[in-house]
C-alpha cells in the first residue's frame, strides 16, 4: 500500500523536475544560440556569395577580407585605440545629460502645468537629427572635445527626460497617498517614493538613450576628429577602404548590442 | 476607567460631501455624512462594495478633499490640524507597500520619516514584524509575498507608527480564519491597553460585531450612513452566545435590504 503510492508519486517528481530542466535551462538557452548561429552563417554565406559575384574588393569586401582587416586592427591595437576614444566621448556625454535630463525629469513630471508648457518645445527640438547640430556645436564649443560631447549629448538627453517624466508622472498615486500619511515632506516625497518608483523606467531611459548616444557617435566624430570608431568609419570611405568602413560598422553594431544586452539585464534585475 | 477616557468626542464629521470628477460631470460619494467617534472608541464601518467607506476613511485620514461639510479633530477642522501623521495612521486596502523596499524597510519607513534614532527603530519595526508573524520574511519584497503577507505588513507599518487613531481600511480581508482571529485579538490588545481610537473598514458582519463598539452600517448610490448601532456586549466576547447572533442577524437584515436596492438600482440603469 505504501511503496507503490511512494514510487508513483516519485516518478511523477521527477518527470516534472524533467520537464522543467528540459523546458527551461539548456534546451532554451541551446535553441537561441544555435539559431543565431544558424542566421548569422546563412547572412555571411550571402555576403560571400554577392562578394565573389561582385568581384569588386573596394566596393563589396566579402567577410574574410573583413575579418582579415578586423583581424589586423585588432592586434596593432588601432580598433581597441578607436574603441575606448569613441567609449570615452559617450561615456562622458551619457552621464551629462543623465545629470542634466533626470532632474528636469523629475520637476517637469511633477509640476504639471510646467510640463504643459514646456512640452511642445520638447516634441519640436526632439526630432532634429543630431547631424542637424554639427554646425551650431562648432560654432558654440569649437572643434574640440566638447563640440563632439554637445552632439552626443543632444542625441542622449531627450531619451532620459521623456522617461523620467512619464515614470514620475505614472507612479503609483496609492503610494503618495501612503507617504503622505507618514508625513513626507515634498522633498522626501520626492527622494524617497517618486524617483525610487519611477527607477526602473527611468532606467529604461538611460538604456534607449545609451542607444541613441552610440548611433550619434559618426555625426559627432565627423567633426575634425582624429580618433574613435565614427572616424574610422569616415576615415575609411576617404581613403576607399570598404573593409575598413565594414570593420568599423561590425563592431560598432556588437557593443552596441553587448552594452544594450548588460542594460536589459540591470533592467530586469530591478523590477 | 474606561468611561472617562471614552466620554469626549474626537473626531467630528458633519454634513459631509464628497464628489468625484467624471467624463460626464461629477459622481456623488458620500452626502449628509453625520458621524461621533469618541476618544477611545472601536468603530466599525459596514456596508456593500462601492459605498464609499474607502472614501470616508481616506476623508477623516485627510487623504482626500470632501467637497462639502466639515471633519474635525480634538474640535479643531482638520484643516488646521498640524502634524496629523503623528496622531493617525492608515492601514490601506490595497497594501500600499513600496516595492523596492523590504519588508523590514517598509515597516520602518514611517519611523525614518519621523526621524527617530537607529536603534529606536530597529526595536519597535522588529516588534511589530514579530506580532504578525513575518520576522523570518523581512528581508522578503513584497512581490515576494502572498496577499495575506502583505496585509500584515501594512498593518505592522501603520501599527508601528503608535498613533492616538488607526484608521484601517479592509486589513484582515485576504488572511485565513486563524491569522485573523489572532490579528484581531492582538488588535484589541492594543486597543485597550494603549487606548488608542479604531475606525475599522470591513464586509464580515462577524467581524464588526466581535470588535466594535459602534457600527456604522452604510448604504449606496449615493453613499449615506444607514443606520449606527451599539453593540452592547462586554469584551471577551463569545461569537456564539445568542446576544452575539441576535446583533448578527440585525445587522444582516439591514444589509439585505441594501443588496436588494443596489441591485434593482443597478438593473434600472440597464
Ligand atoms: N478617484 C475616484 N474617482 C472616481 N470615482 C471614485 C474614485 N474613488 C472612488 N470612486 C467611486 O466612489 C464610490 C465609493 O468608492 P469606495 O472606494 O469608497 O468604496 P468602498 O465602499 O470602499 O468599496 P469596497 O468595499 O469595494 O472597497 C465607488 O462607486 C467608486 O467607483
Ligand atoms: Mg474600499
Amino acid at each position: 500500500m505504501k511503496s507503490p503510492s511512494s514510487t508513483l508519486s516519485n516518478s511523477s517528481d521527477v518527470n516534472i523536475k524533467d520537464i522543467k530542466l528540459k523546458n527551461f535551462i539548456p534546451i532554451k538557452l541551446l535553441k537561441s544560440v544555435g539559431i543565431f548561429l544558424g542566421s548569422a552563417t546563412v547572412l555571411l554565406i550571402v555576403w560571400q556569395l554577392a562578394a565573389l559575384i561582385y568581384q569588386n574588393e573596394t566596393l563589396l569586401p566579402g567577410p574574410l577580407v573583413v575579418a582579415q582587416t578586423f583581424q589586423g586592427m585588432l592586434m596593432n591595437g588601432t580598433l581597441i585605440d578607436h574603441t575606448f576614444a569613441s567609449l570615452g566621448r559617450i561615456l562622458l556625454a551619457w552621464t551629462l545629460a543623465a545629470v542634466v535630463a533626470i532632474p528636469i525629469g523629475v520637476v517637469l513630471g511633477t509640476v504639471p502645468w510646467l510640463e504643459r508648457m514646456m512640452r511642445p518645445f520638447i516634441e519640436m527640438i526632439r526630432p532634429i537629427s543630431p547631424l542637424a547640430w554639427i554646425p551650431l556645436a562648432i560654432l558654440w564649443f569649437g572643434i574640440g572635445l566638447s563640440g563632439k560631447v554637445f552632439i552626443i549629448f543632444i542625441a542622449s538627453f531627450f531619451p532620459i527626460l521623456l522617461n523620467t517624466i512619464s515614470g514620475v508622472q505614472n507612479v503609483n498615486s496609492i503610494l503618495v497617498r501612503a507617504a503622505k500619511s507618514f508625513g513626507c515632506s515634498p522633498i522626501q516625497m520626492t527622494l524617497k517614493v517618486v524617483i525610487p518608483a519611477a527607477l526602473p523606467t527611468i532606467t529604461t531611459g538611460l538604456r534607449i538613450s545609451f542607444g541613441s548616444a552610440w548611433m550619434a557617435i559618426i555625426a559627432a566624430e565627423m567633426v575634425a576628429s582624429q580618433s574613435g570608431l565614427g572616424y574610422m568609419i569616415i576615415n575609411g570611405m576617404e581613403i576607399l577602404r570598404s573593409d575598413i568602413v565594414i570593420t568599423g560598422m561590425v563592431i560598432t553594431g556588437i557593443l552596441g548590442f553587448i552594452f544594450d544586452s548588460v542594460f536589459r539585464y540591470t533592467e530586469k534585475r530591478m523590477v | 476607567m474606561m468611561l472617562s477616557a471614552t466620554n469626549s468626542t474626537l473626531i467630528e464629521v458633519e454634513n459631509l460631501k464628497v464628489e468625484f470628477p467624471t467624463k460626464d460631470g461629477t459622481f456623488l460619494a458620500l452626502s449628509d455624512i453625520n458621524l461621533e467617534i469618541k476618544k477611545g472608541e472601536f468603530v466599525c464601518l459596514l456596508g456593500p462594495s462601492g459605498c464609499g467607506k474607502s472614501t470616508l476613511l481616506f476623508s477623516i485620514g485627510k487623504q482626500l478633499k470632501p467637497t462639502g461639510g466639515s471633519i474635525t479633530f480634538n474640535k479643531e477642522k482638520l484643516d488646521h490640524v498640524s502634524s496629523l501623521h503623528e496622531k493617525m495612521c492608515v492601514v490601506f486596502q490595497e497594501h500600499a507597500l513600496f516595492p523596492w523596499l523590504t519588508v523590514e524597510k517598509n515597516i520602518q519607513f514611517p519611523l525614518e520619516v519621523k526621524g527617530m534614532s537607529k536603534t529606536k527603530i530597529k526595536e519597535i519595526s522588529e516588534y511589530y514584524m514579530d506580532m504578525v508573524g513575518l520576522f523570518a520574511f523581512r528581508d522578503r519584497k513584497p512581490n515576494q509575498l502572498s496577499g495575506g503577507m502583505k496585509q500584515r505588513v501594512g498593518i505592522a507599518r501603520a501599527l508601528s507608527m503608535e498613533t492616538e487613531v488607526i484608521l484601517m481600511d479592509e486589513p484582515f480581508g485576504a488572511l485565513d480564519a486563524q491569522t485573523r482571529g489572532m490579528l484581531q485579538e492582538e488588535l484589541i490588545d492594543i486597543w485597550e491597553r494603549e487606548k488608542r481610537t479604531i475606525l475599522f473598514v470591513t464586509h464580515g458582519i462577524d467581524e464588526a460585531v466581535f470588535l466594535a463598539d459602534k457600527i456604522v452600517v452604510m448604504s449606496a448610490n449615493p453613499g449615506k450612513i444607514k443606520d449606527i448601532i451599539d453593540v452592547d456586549l462586554g469584551r471577551m466576547r463569545d461569537t456564539t452566545s445568542t446576544e452575539f447572533v441576535q446583533y448578527e442577524r440585525e445587522i444582516k437584515g439591514l444589509l439585505h435590504t441594501e443588496i436588494l436596492k443596489t441591485k434593482q438600482l443597478e438593473s434600472s440603469v440597464r
